[in-house]
């Protein structure tokens, strides 16, 4: 599946190695959790990027001091009505201030895109054929949100603030 | 009331448009019913036994006559003529049709209204007292705080796929008419030793199967950190609520399963993490908001008008109304007036499309353009002039909107139940409908005095039967229904969940037993005492003996 | 052997459809009654309509054929079928009785 990264659709680096099989020679790979707390040796003599995946009963406070060995974190969606990992994504931004890819993986819908980005996702697996364009779209769905999220954007709150301080001068 | 600005009508267009593509898409079979149900619950469209029902929201409570007559065009354009007033302030149309809601939402966007997250898994309809601004009792206007937290729980990306819903009440007076003990979230304005207005907090509240009351989790907020501090409270729960069991799934047990100490603290660690982000409410954000609930500017009068105390006097029925209907005002001269939706016999909470346009109208004349729901079914004129009140009664009188049995026996709040909603176990508007004819003598509903009769057709309790003085709960029974009667359940500060009396009734038998229990009340009262008050001294025994062990079951 | 009939609600207006013989979706009374033998396959052709958008929510519901034309067994089936007891004005041809109920209440017709 074609991956939406920042606005653009691009190849994807990543591979994602279950549990049960061994890690390829080279190359970023994304583990689940556990793996990472098995084999966090053998992981981190590779070399490469690594990234975790996230289940949605798991939060990122679980790898907390780890974050900065990771270029990715996956958050699970295993039913888009499951909405654990939009607040794990919002406290890896904010809490934990990380910087690197933060991936939306599972059941998503265009309806979701937009909180997604909000949220503070970078980058999901888009569905064949759909494109760069349909993303923006569907994140700029609303064109001012209300409140303050995490992805830095403003919020009518925030635009009202500051039209009452250029009144104010 | 608060007014749109350009931001916030750009929210509901913009909202509009991607419901229409949503409709198209689910009409193309793009998407599946059950990719779109989500989608079309998170813009209030149920499909029910009948048809689709759209529950538009009324944000706590308030509506301008222009927005009143705009929901009676759309009753009489898009529905069958006529709109049902809901136990959470909102208003429920019954027949309209899919791909005509794309249209009902554009007209409602030119009204400043919507239906946004009044259903799904999603922060609902924020309430607050329908009493707001004009009650004697009150602190400061809840409403102000209402239209805040509105803002930042419309189409708030984190909360949009909760383990289920959330419903956040509030009251700025010590008296609590919003039930806020019965929410997720209650917030209570206090003031503090300093004089400061804060909040305290309250969370776990709810009905349903496993009613609960809410529990205090902060005793004082200052005001510039509720969003932040309600950001943290939802998000625990959205990491934290079960999602393994829907009937567990609500806050009230999370708090029941791991203590409100524990729950405290969790809040209160995520609290401190953000509260100085830009949630942190500026004073001018605050007082911006303030400004749209400023009291209107009232004339100066006296205290008692003297000819609403002469008409009392001179017409009886009209004493009675007064009695009932009428409220005490803050302002000097001026009165609440409480519209009773529930005329004898009738379905409570339905007005029909000309009623709407004639309360618009009246609104207008006699109540500075403004009314209220209220979470009882029925509405407010909350700036009436006392010298007002004769002609108002008149014109009310003539619209079937002046039963006087506000917060009497006459005054039934009850669900759809199964004449209309698909989740429910037995019907309940004709229960209610037996009742007010078994009670419709306004002299005898004034003798009993205050009864709070409350009827719901399934333990969803969406009829609020746990916080009735007497509740009624719908069951099948063998595919016929009985119905369970509680007792001494109240929704106010004095919190209390009704308590199942004994075995259910049938059909045929349940409204002589809620005679009955009135009469063991008139038999056993003592001077000044409400129903409530006697069920509180005596307990259940006196009620229980003559449902169950007197000449009534004999009789059966 | 018990009886069913295969109901939905239309997609369009949510209302409430029973499938007939030729699998269009129509009234109750013109519904095709389909036995134990044959209930997996009416519901087949109901799932049909379901992917053509035409309707959702197919189920079976069982009804008592002894009047002539379907009976659902159900109060729950019957409101369904014949509306809700407290509004003729909103309701579909059936027995009177359906909108009848004690103490002298009477069913609300609008434009009281």
């Amino acid at each position: 599946m074609p991956l939406l990264k920042g606005d653009q659709i691009v190849d994807d680096p990543w591979r994602f190695v279950d549990d049960a099989d061994d890690l390829p020679a080279e190359g970023p790979v994304v583990v689940s959790l556990k793996r990472w707390r098995d084999d966090r040796d053998v992981l981190m003599a590779r070399g490469t990027q690594i990234g975790v995946r996230l289940t949605s009963e798991q939060t990122p406070g679980q790898v907390e001091g780890d974050l900065r060995h990771f270029g990715l974190v996956a958050l699970e969606f295993p039913a888009f009505t499951d909405g654990r990992s939009y607040s794990n994504a919002r406290r890896l931004r904010e809490r934990y201030n990380y910087q690197g890819e933060v991936r939306a993986v599972g059941d998503v819908l265009r309806d979701q895109y937009f909180h997604l980005k909000r949220c503070g996702f970078d980058a999901l697996e888009v569905k064949e054929g759909e494109t760069a364009e349909d993303w923006l779209a569907a994140t700029s769905v609303i064109t001012t949100p209300y409140q303050p999220a995490s992805d830095g954007a403003d919020s009518v709150l925030s635009l009202r603030q500051r039209r009452m301080a250029a009144h104010v001068e | 009331m608060y007014r749109y600005d350009e931001f916030d009508h750009a929210v509901v267009r913009d909202r509009v448009a991607q419901y229409r593509d949503q409709v198209a898409r689910r009409l193309s079979g793009e998407i599946t019913e059950e990719q779109f149900r989500p989608l079309r619950l998170m813009n209030g469209l149920y499909l029910q036994l009948h048809a689709y029902m759209l529950r538009v929201a009324i944000p706590y409570g308030t509506l301008s006559s222009k927005q009143l007559r705009k929901l009676g065009h759309i009753a009489r354009t898009y529905d069958r003529g006529y709109g049902h007033w809901t136990t959470r302030q909102n208003i429920q149309f019954n027949w309209p049709k899919l791909d005509e809601t794309p249209d009902i939402l554009a007209e409602l966007a030119e009204v400043e209204m919507h239906a946004i997250q009044t259903s799904g898994n999603t922060i609902r309809n924020v309430t607050a007292d329908a009493f707001g601004g004009v009650a004697a009792d009150e602190i400061e206007d809840p409403r102000i705080w209402a239209e805040i937290i509105r803002q930042w729980s419309t189409l708030h990306p984190e909360f949009a796929f909760l383990p289920r819903k959330f419903k956040i009440a509030v009251t700025g007076a010590p008296h609590d008419r919003a039930a806020v003990r019965f929410h997720d979230i209650g917030l209570i304005m206090q003031r503090n030793w300093d004089g400061e207005v804060g909040f305290e907090v309250l969370v776990g509240g709810g009905l349903g199967r496993t009613p609960m009351i809410a529990k205090t989790v902060r005793k004082f907020l200052p005001k510039q950190h509720l969003l932040s501090y309600l950001e943290a409270i939802l998000r625990i729960y959205n990491l934290v609520g079960r999602r393994d069991n829907k009937y567990k799934a609500r806050i009230k047990i999370m708090v029941h399963e791991l203590g409100i100490d524990e729950v405290g603290e969790m809040v209160e660690e995520e609290w401190e993490r953000i509260r100085d982000s830009a949630l942190h409410l500026p004073a001018d954000e605050i007082q911006r908001i303030e400004a749209y609930f400023a009291p209107p500017a009232y004339e100066a009068l006296p205290s008692d008008d003297a000819g609403f105390v002469a008409k009392k006097f001179e017409d009886p029925a009209f004493a009675r109304w007064a009695r009932a209907n009428v409220a005490h005002h803050k302002q000097p001269g001026y009165a609440i007036v409480s519209l009773s939706v529930k005329p004898e016999g009738q379905p409570p909470g339905d007005v029909t499309a000309e009623q709407m346009d004639a309360v618009a109208e009246l609104a207008k004349t006699y109540s500075l353009d403004e009314l209220r729901v209220t979470h009882e079914q029925n509405l407010v004129f909350p700036y009436v002039k006392q010298s007002d009140l004769y002609a108002l009664w008149r014109e009310l009188d003539a619209l079937e909107l002046a039963t006087a049995n506000v917060g009497l026996a006459g005054d039934i709040i009850a669900c759809p139940g199964l004449d209309y909603c698909g989740l429910a176990s037995a019907r309940s508007i004709p229960i209610a409908q037996r009742i007010s004819k078994r009670f419709a003598d306004l002299d005898r509903q004034h003798d009993i005095g205050e009864l709070r009769i409350k009827i719901s057709g399934c333990i969803n309790a969406c009829g609020h039967h746990h916080i009735g003085h007497i509740g009624l709960l719908g069951v099948d029974r063998k595919g016929e229904e009985y119905y369970q009667i509680t007792m001494g359940g109240a929704p106010g500060e004095d919190a209390a969940i009704g308590k199942i009396v004994g075995p259910a009734f049938s059909s045929a038998e349940v409204v002589d037993a809620v005679e009955e229990v009135v009469q063991v009340y008139i038999e056993q009262r003592r001077d000044g005492e409400r129903f409530l008050d006697t069920y509180r001294r005596l307990g259940e025994a006196p009620f229980k003996a003559r449902l169950y062990e007197e000449k009534f079951h004999a009789a059966a | 052997m018990t009886n069913h009939v295969i109901t939905a609600n239309r997609l369009l207006d949510g209302l409430v459809v029973y499938q007939t013989a030729t699998g269009e979706w129509s009234e109750l009374a013109v519904a095709a009654v389909v036995g134990t033998d044959d209930l997996a396959a009416a519901m087949e052709l109901g799932r049909a309509a379901e992917d053509r958008q035409e309707v959702t929510g197919v189920y079976e519901v069982e009804v008592d054929i002894a009047a002539g034309s379907p009976v659902p067994m159900r109060l729950r089936e019957r409101i369904r079928a014949y509306g809700p007891t407290t509004h003729p004005d909103f309701g579909r041809a059936g027995d009177p009785a359906h909108f009848q109920h004690p103490d002298g209440v009477n069913a609300v017709r609008f434009g009281r």
